[in-house]
């Protein structure tokens, strides 16, 4: 960390390579969905450019995240790229059956139901439950990576099990992935 | 069949649908960054924005060896910028930004009358205003249990208060991200440490009003009494009462 603010690109290197993972999922569950790349690469950059900000002692991973949750919000308001947002993960039908061709169908359609119904969130309750559940940061990195408070998020992740627990009822779709069959 | 999906079972299909999903880092991440970054100086650390916490600190420095209470100490982000771009005498000595509350210097002669401290009313137990808010209330251990809770109507701004008459005691809590927005005019104001937080101890009585997003009046201006204000944890803190300040810090230092 010295290193890469010492302006050591190597030392960066090894930072980008440790978390880009967790940036890239970040960047996608947050719906940036193909855009999910440039989102990534944009936030590394600015994330090295900003490093004289980050504050000794705290946590590099929240605070690199909050950098590619902030480009990928901003991805959603640029009509430049419009489009991305119905590439969304959970909005687009072939998107979460992607990763294991041989994944079991009922497994793909519920992954496809879960990720709709947070989709159908309202945006304040959609980011919690995407850094808490789907990216599972902890209470304190939600916090930090969404600029909130953490009595907010707490607050906002009950809220937010809720209404996804009454949208899965109300579509029949039962725990175990089967549907509840009507007449 | 309706509360088959318990917390537990819905949050275990969550992460599973989050493991699941792809997000295959893209090759040649690392490399293209890198190359897009090889020009670069190295990260400013001591640049500007290390500049701008100096400078802060030397206000800081400045306002408390004056006493001069109506200078801004906010060290976050949106204060320092607006120290650079604007003479330090000018902007800073006039305004006062504390997430949510807003303190004007009024040099005008000081309101007379007596403050009066209205009680929270009494509509809610401290769960169903826990309920309500967007944020985890906390209760100063000092007061013990509020007498009256109530939350506004927008459910952003929580209020508690203990006693009655001239000794109630009031504290507002709110979300310091968000508005309404206290807007206060006052003639005397000390900066003082509540635990390891700035706050504003407004020892003489004040107007305060109560403004919208929109800088609509949501309650008219009344008098208040001596109030404490500070900011922790993402909430702004108001404490309104007849003590003195070494007593209104003890309780502010003693939230649970």
């Amino acid at each position: 960390m010295q290193q890469a603010r010492a302006g050591d690109l190597d030392a960066y290197a090894v930072l980008v390579r440790r978390h880009a993972q967790m940036a890239v999922r970040t960047a996608a569950l947050l719906g940036a969905g193909a855009e999910a790349e440039d989102v990534v690469q944009e936030a590394l950059v600015k994330a090295y450019r900003s490093l004289g900000r980050f504050r000794d002692g705290a946590a590099f991973r929240p605070w690199l995240l909050r950098i590619v949750a902030n480009e990928a919000h901003n991805l959603h308001r640029s009509g430049v790229r419009r489009g991305a947002r119905e590439r969304r993960v959970g909005l687009d039908p072939s998107y979460a059956g992607q990763a294991d061709p041989a994944m079991a169908a009922e497994t793909a359609e519920l992954d496809r139901r879960v990720l709709a119904a947070v989709h159908g969130l309202p945006e304040r309750l959609r980011l919690v439950v995407t850094c808490r559940y789907l990216l599972e940061l902890d209470e304190a990195e939600t916090a930090t990576v969404l600029a909130v408070p953490r009595g907010t998020v707490k607050s906002r992740l009950s809220r937010g099990l809720a209404a996804l627990r009454r949208t899965l009822t109300d579509e029949g779709l039962q725990p175990d992935g089967a549907e509840v069959r009507h007449g | 069949m309706a509360d088959l999906w318990t917390d537990e079972r819905l949050e275990e299909v969550l992460r599973d649908a989050g493991r699941r999903a792809p997000a295959p880092v893209p090759p040649g991440l690392a490399e293209t960054v890198l190359a897009r970054l090889a020009d670069e100086p190295a990260p400013a650390v001591d640049g500007r924005w290390a500049a701008v916490r100096r400078l802060a600190d030397r206000v800081l420095e400045w306002a408390r060896g004056r006493i001069a209470w109506l200078v801004a100490v906010l060290v976050g982000l949106v204060t320092a910028v607006v120290l650079v771009v604007s003479p330090v005498g000018a902007t800073v000595a006039e305004w006062f930004g504390f997430h949510g509350v807003e303190v004007h210097r009024d040099d005008g002669p000081p309101p007379t009358g007596t403050p009066t401290v209205p009680p929270a009313g009494d509509d809610l137990s401290l769960a169903e205003a826990d309920a309500l808010v967007d944020f985890a209330p906390r209760v100063p251990a000092e007061l013990g249990d509020p007498d009256q809770v109530t939350v506004s109507a927008d459910r952003k701004l929580l209020s508690m208060s203990w006693g009655t008459g001239s000794e109630t005691v009031r504290l507002d809590q709110f979300d310091g991200e968000v508005e309404p927005r206290f807007w206060k005019s006052v003639s005397d104001a000390d900066f003082v440490m509540v635990g390891p937080h700035d706050g504003l101890w407004l020892p003489t009585p004040h107007e305060v009003a109560l403004l919208d997003g929109d800088r609509e009046v949501l309650l008219p201006p009344r008098l208040a009494a001596q109030t404490l204000l500070w900011f922790e944890g993402g909430v702004t803190y108001r404490l309104e009462g007849p003590f003195t300040q070494a007593t209104a810090i003890t309780i502010a230092e003693s939230l649970r």
